[in-house]
């Protein structure tokens, strides 16, 4: 009402405190209300979780039992069946036995069933039948088995998992229905995980589940959630409190403070305890949910709460204030209106007499005024200045009961300040006196404010009548509706005021030209909306048809709500600046774009040579970026040799005033490279001829300089090229006159003449033997020709070949031949060999009858001869060219050929011998031997492979032949050797009889038959110990590679021993002598060897001849085997025989002459032979015999 | 030389009867009393050993290659036997393969020897066991 500057601090505050209070209570009922509705959540889930695991634990129980019952009976039906009714028959090897166990794996679950332990009745392991020892192995039976602590089954120290299945224990019945043992079978668990599949609680709050092995520690198997720590339950458990909370509903905190709540319980016949647990961080969303709503719910009721007090209060305080003046004048005593008067804070309050003197005034008083203390019983005309003192007291004091109203004065304060009132003033009356009540309020600023209006629309308005230009204010529509037009608008417009105000002529908007409207309306229209500012510039149409640029500027005016009310502004005539703004634009702009624009680099330096502006001409010039050159002194980017010379052409200019001069001089590219620049300069001077700026043009002629050097430099070339060529040079103008011939063309042109007279000499009819006709040929074709020619020069032949060249001069006629003349003589001959070997090559390799490629890096054919481009089914060599083993006959094979070729190339090693099968065009498969090289270049890179191959099936098919041959052959001689063994071995026998009962009757009857008995006797008995004496040397003879050895070092000298010792009795009655010289270590059967010297000795001795058998035997280094001589000094042996004595059974002697078989050499023969030597009779010794044989030397 | 009172007890298995009566004939003229009992098999041998019926031998020469059950098993028989593994055996046969000395003496033969061709040298090596093996050697009673 009267805008209170001062509240009471609970009336301002109060409010806040209170609504402060409710939230918090709100809060705080909100919380400990979702409390226990939490703990009202937990408690139907607990609930749940222990409904839904005792009937899955009841159902699996249930299970466990039916299995049980079925594992019994089948037990017992199989042992009636078996009728195995003793404990001892059940571990027995009887077939009927291991019947009665595979019956009894197939009838308990076939592939269910884990294993079975057979229990004695003191309930030891007997033995096991584990499904893999079917049938059973003998094995079992005898050791038994026994379990250890933990229940687990141990038999012949392995474990038999009988916690890891579920086991149960099925009592064996004997017929007399006595237990005799029991059956432990172990079943696998899998018909839990059916029972367990997806648990789920509350619709959808998953469960884990786990099996748990308590004597084992092991889980078997679970459901799990990824949030369930197995470990973590391990731990649980094994503090035995689980087993402790058996049947119980426990929860339990892991892992930072997730809960998790557990039922377990332990399933019947296991070790097992199955544990249900759903974990609370899948709870904790629903609550979350519920914790949410509940805030929600507590926050928006706050909320309200809180407004609605406020509001609530608010109007209450008004109300309080407005009634409080009323309840003043209604019931108030006078004593009561002077206690109120008193406690007012409201601006200054007094109650005067009639008299004027102040009963009573409130605190204000004495701070608006400041006095010090209080101004009781003064007057209050004190409170004014003097002249309005009259004037107050007479407005005042003068009214009756009842009149109240409002004054202005002016006050002063104590320190004598002045001051603005308004008095509000009303009467009343208490016991028949009248009193005055006075408000006064300071309204000095509402003056000062009053009068700083009047003096702003003064200044206002003088701005108005002399702008250039209107001052307007306009509604805000597409007409632009002035509703106010200050004077200026004559000036601009051409119009009256009047005719614009309120469209009544014209609409503003019209003024404006058609391709400005848009453009102004939708300025306009953003700075609205943006609450700017807006200024543009656009044309009018004025009343006489003149168009004029103008400027407005202006702002839009809102109401208290916002909304813009109407538009302010000002709009002036720009006419002239725009014309003159124009030209400079476009000059300037102009400059710009010529400068920056510019091919050639345009610089502006200060006088003392600082770059001040570079355009990028310039700049891409030397290949610096336009920074790194402004305001850096040109000759930083000069050569050095040029700098001094730039510099004084400048000084130059400047003390000679100058306008212009013009330098070539090298720049340095930021590159390093040298750039030549032609640069031309003006002076910029000021009015007082004061050099103000350099403005230059540079040109880089860099090129234009290279140029000329490189074709002076190649020009020196050239000539000096053509002055030392081999090649004869000539230059044949139109009339077939020399123009330019080198020495070399010289000396066979005409090797009598200078050079100098030979040109322009004679024409010439033929130049190098070349007719004057291809010279004719040339002109008119105007085209190059080759030309070949044979001369003879110095009596040999010469082969040239000349290229003519037509030099066609500006007026494109033929002025001259250019001839160049090369001596191919040297080549002729090369290219001549070089075909004629070429030619022998490709003979060679068409002949040969391998097939001969060679392919590219890539393995694509390069080339071949000419059997390789049958075997493809090509019909000559070109067309293998370019393909590869894909596309030739063997195209399913190709990728071992490129494997191969890949491996060659890239390791450089040859592959060699490689055999493998080919496919032939006409389909035949045959076997190939290949070798394959890398082809590399001269620089040694690897370009392709080279390939060669030969049909090896037939030797291939020989081979295996071979093989097979062999083969038979050595099982032949095997068999022979052991069929000639067991017919010796056989025919001694019923030989002993003959021998032995011919011997008896000749034993018996000698003398008792006539002479001629005797000697059929004799005979007979001869025969058969003759005979006898042949099977057992045949036998020895067989027994030679029967009973052969394997091969070790033999140590000769030691056998030697050994052979003495052997024939001791027969050197002793002979008196033979032996010698032998040092005897080396052999690679041999020490058997045989001793067999073979004793042989040979003993023939030795035998065959004497009377003498005293003297023998040496000797042994020589051949280098890759020893050769032995057995010399001796007896009856030798002609050499017409030295073949046949090594023959079995040969012998050159009768038996009357010299005792024996024949087989001993034949013997040493095949010894020599299954070591691998030679044995032969030393034709060189004719007094005694001499036996040569070798043998291997020993191995290390 | 001792000249013991009761006659020794000589097995002699052999199927061959001309070697049978060979070696009857030598040994009827040795220095010591001895009975001679045959058996042409292996089968017999055994029957007459472990039958209960035949003269417990004090030595038995055996051929290798019998009919019936081989030499080789009547001389593990012998050898195993509790009763019989005290006698000597002594094994006479024609062969002389390596394979059979050793299998011979593997299975605990006494010793071996190979039958010779010679009628003589026969008679002579019938004698040299008897020499050796009934007056020279002792046997267990």
């Amino acid at each position: 009402m009267f805008g209170a500057s001062k509240d009471l601090w609970y009336n301002k505050y109060g409010v806040h405190v209170i609504s402060v209070i409710i939230v918090i209570t709100a809060f705080t009922t909100a919380f400990f209300y979702s409390l226990s509705h939490k703990n009202e959540f937990y408690e139907i889930v607990k609930n749940e979780l222990s409904t839904y695991s005792e009937s899955k634990i009841n159902t699996l129980n249930n299970i466990i039992i039916e299995k049980k019952e079925s594992v019994e009976r089948d037990v017992f039906n199989l042992i009636k069946i078996y009728n195995l009714y003793n404990l001892d028959t059940l571990y027995n090897q009887h077939p009927l036995v291991k019947q009665f166990y595979y019956n009894l794996y197939n009838k308990i679950e076939p592939d269910r069933l884990g294993f079975i332990i057979l229990e004695s009745l003191d309930k030891k392991i007997i033995f096991t039948v584990n499904k893999n020892n079917l049938p059973l192995s003998e094995a079992h039976n005898i050791i038994p088995g026994y379990y250890d602590d933990k229940g687990s089954a141990i038999w012949k120290n392995e474990l038999i998992y009988t916690d890891y299945n579920l086991s149960m224990r099925v009592p064996i019945n004997n017929i007399n229905n006595k237990v005799i043992g029991y059956f432990r079978v172990g079943l696998k668990s899998d018909f839990i995980s059916k029972e367990l599949n997806n648990p789920v609680i509350l619709g959808d709050k998953k469960l884990s589940v786990l099996i748990y092995n308590i004597s084992r520690g092991k889980f078997n198997f679970s459901v799990k959630n990824d949030n369930i720590d197995l470990d973590f339950f391990r731990k649980q458990t094994e503090l035995n409190s689980l087993q402790n909370n058996v049947g119980k509903l426990t929860t339990v905190t892991y892992k930072q403070d997730t809960e998790v709540i557990i039922y377990s319980r332990a399933l019947k016949n296991s070790n097992w305890v199955i544990i249900f647990s759903l974990d609370t961080a899948s709870l904790s969303e629903h609550l979350d949910y519920s914790k949410y709503s509940i805030f929600m719910v507590a926050l928006i009721f706050s909320i309200v709460t809180v407004l609605s007090i406020e509001i609530l209060f608010k109007r209450i305080t008004r109300k309080t204030i407005s009634t409080i003046s009323e309840k003043q004048k209604e019931q108030v005593g006078y004593e009561q209106l002077k206690e109120i008067i008193k406690q007012s804070i409201l601006e200054v309050q007094l109650l005067i007499d009639k008299d004027g003197t102040i009963i009573v005034h409130n605190e204000n008083l004495i701070d608006v005024y400041g006095f010090n203390g209080g101004l009781i019983n003064s007057n209050f005309c004190d409170l004014f200045i003097d002249i309005e003192k009259e004037k107050i007291n007479k407005a005042i004091t003068l009214k009756t009961i009842g009149d109240k109203g409002v004054l202005k004065s002016i006050c002063k304060k104590k320190n004598g300040n002045k001051f603005n009132v308004s008095i509000e003033f009303e009467v009343y009356s208490f016991l028949g006196k009248n009193y005055y009540y006075l408000f006064i309020q300071d309204i000095t600023s509402l003056i000062e404010s009053e009068n700083k209006i009047i003096e702003a629309e003064r200044i206002y308005f003088t701005l108005l009548s002399n702008l250039p230009g209107m001052v307007y204010r306009s509604k805000i529509d597409k007409d632009w509706t002035m509703t106010f037009i200050s004077n200026g608008c004559k000036e601009l417009t051409g119009y009256e005021p009047d005719e614009i105000l309120f469209n009544s002529k014209v609409t503003y908007n019209s003024l404006i030209l058609d391709e400005y409207k848009d453009f102004v309306w939708n300025f306009t229209e953003e700075a609205i909306k943006n609450k700017k500012q807006y200024s543009y510039e656009y044309k009018i149409k004025t009343k006489n048809n003149e168009i004029k640029w103008v400027y407005e500027k202006g702002i839009a005016v809102y109401d208290e709500t916002g909304m813009p009310k109407f538009l302010e502004g000002f709009i002036s005539d720009i006419s002239e600046r725009k014309k003159i703004e124009t030209r400079l634009i476009a000059n300037t702009e102009k400059y710009l774009s010529i400068f920056e624009n510019s091919a050639a680099g345009k610089t502006i330096m200060s006088v003392e040579g600082n770059f001040m502006e570079v355009n990028s001409s310039f700049c891409n010039m030397l290949g610096y970026m336009k920074e790194e050159i402004v305001g850096k002194n040109y000759s930083l980017f000069t050569h050095p040799d040029d700098i001094v010379r730039s510099k004084n052409a400048l000084k130059t200019t400047i003390d000679n005033k100058n306008l212009s001069f013009h330098l070539v001089k090298r720049y340095i590219h930021k590159n390093g490279n040298v750039i030549y620049a032609k640069i031309s300069l003006s002076m910029l001077y000021d009015k007082n001829f004061n050099p103000m700026f350099i403005i230059s043009d540079v040109l880089d002629i860099t090129t234009e300089i290279r140029i000329r050097t490189e074709l002076a430099e190649s020009e020196e070339r050239y000539k000096l090229l053509a002055e030392s060529a081999q090649e004869g040079i000539f230059l044949l103008n139109s009339e077939f006159k020399l123009e330019f011939v080198n020495y070399y063309a010289a000396k066979i042109i005409n090797p009598n003449l200078e050079i100098e007279a030979l040109i322009n000499g004679q024409n010439y009819k033929t130049i190098f033997n070349i007719p004057i006709e291809e010279f004719k040929k040339v002109i008119n074709e105007r085209a190059i020709k080759n030309v070949d020619t044979e001369l003879i020069i110095n009596g040999e032949k010469k082969y040239f070949e000349t290229k003519l060249v037509p030099i066609i001069d500006e007026k494109n006629k033929v002025k001259s031949i250019l001839g160049i003349a090369r001596d191919e003589t040297e080549s002729r001959d090369l290219v001549t060999k070089l075909n004629e070997s070429t030619t022998m090559l490709n003979t060679i390799i068409n002949s040969v009858p391998q097939r001969i490629f060679w392919k590219d890096k890539n393995c694509y054919y390069l080339g071949c001869n000419h059997n390789f481009a049958l075997d493809g089914g090509l019909s000559s060599v070109s067309e293998i060219i370019g393909k590869n083993d894909y596309e030739l006959p063997w195209k399913e094979l190709a990728d071992f050929y490129v494997e191969d070729d890949k491996e060659v190339m890239e390791s450089s090693i040859p592959m060699l011998d490689k055999i493998e099968e080919l496919i032939k065009s006409d389909g035949t498969k045959v076997w190939i031997s290949t070798s394959k090289v890398p082809l590399k270049n001269i620089e040694g890179k690897t370009i392709g492979v080279l390939g060669i191959f030969e049909d090896v099936t037939k030797k291939k098919i020989f081979e295996e032949q071979l093989q097979d041959t062999l083969y038979k052959l050595e099982t032949s001689n095997k068999e022979l050797e052991q069929f000639a063994y067991v017919a010796s071995h056989d025919l001694q026998e019923p030989l002993r009889m003959v021998a032995s009962y011919t011997q008896l009757l000749e034993q018996r009857y000698k003398n008792k038959l006539d002479e001629q008995a005797d000697q059929y006797i004799h005979f007979a008995v001869d025969g058969a110990k003759r005979m006898q004496k042949l099977i057992d040397d045949l036998l020895e003879y067989s027994r030679v590679t029967t009973k052969g050895k394997e091969f070790v070092n033999v140590n000769l000298s030691e056998v030697m021993g050994k052979v003495m010792v052997a024939l001791s009795s027969k050197i002793h009655e002979t008196g033979a002598v032996v010698v032998n010289g040092s005897l080396p270590i052999v690679f041999g059967d020490e058997t045989q060897i001793i067999r073979l010297l004793q042989n040979l000795i003993d023939n030795s001795i035998k065959y004497s001849g009377g003498k005293q058998p003297t023998i040496f035997i000797m042994a020589e280094d051949l280098n890759d085997k020893y050769l032995f001589k057995v010399r001796d000094n007896g009856i030798g042996i002609p050499f017409e025989y030295k073949d046949r004595i090594f023959e079995i059974f040969e012998r050159l002697h009768t038996v009357n002459e010299y005792p024996g078989t024949g087989i001993g050499l034949s013997i040493c023969k095949r010894i020599i032979d299954r070591h691998g030597g030679r044995i032969w009779l030393d034709e060189t010794v004719t007094d005694g015999a001499q036996f040569c044989f070798t043998l291997n030397k020993g191995r290390k | 030389m001792e000249k013991n009172m009761k006659p020794i007890e000589i097995l002699l298995v052999e199927d061959n009867p001309g070697d049978v009566k060979l070696t009857q004939m030598a040994l009827q003229s040795a220095k010591v009393i001895n009975n001679l009992h045959v058996a042409i098999n292996g089968k017999e041998a055994l029957d007459y050993l472990f039958g209960g019926k035949g003269i417990k031998p004090d030595i038995v020469l055996l051929d290798l290659n019998l009919p019936l059950v081989d030499g080789r098993d009547v001389l593990k028989r012998i050898k195993e036997d509790e009763n019989l593994k005290r006698i000597p055996v002594v094994i006479l046969t024609s062969s002389k393969a390596e394979e059979d000395i050793v299998k011979s003496y593997d299975l605990h033969a006494n010793c071996y020897i190979t039958k010779p061709i010679d009628l003589d040298q026969f008679l002579n090596v019938i004698k040299s066991i008897e020499d050796f093996w009934l007056t020279i050697v002792k046997l267990p009673m």
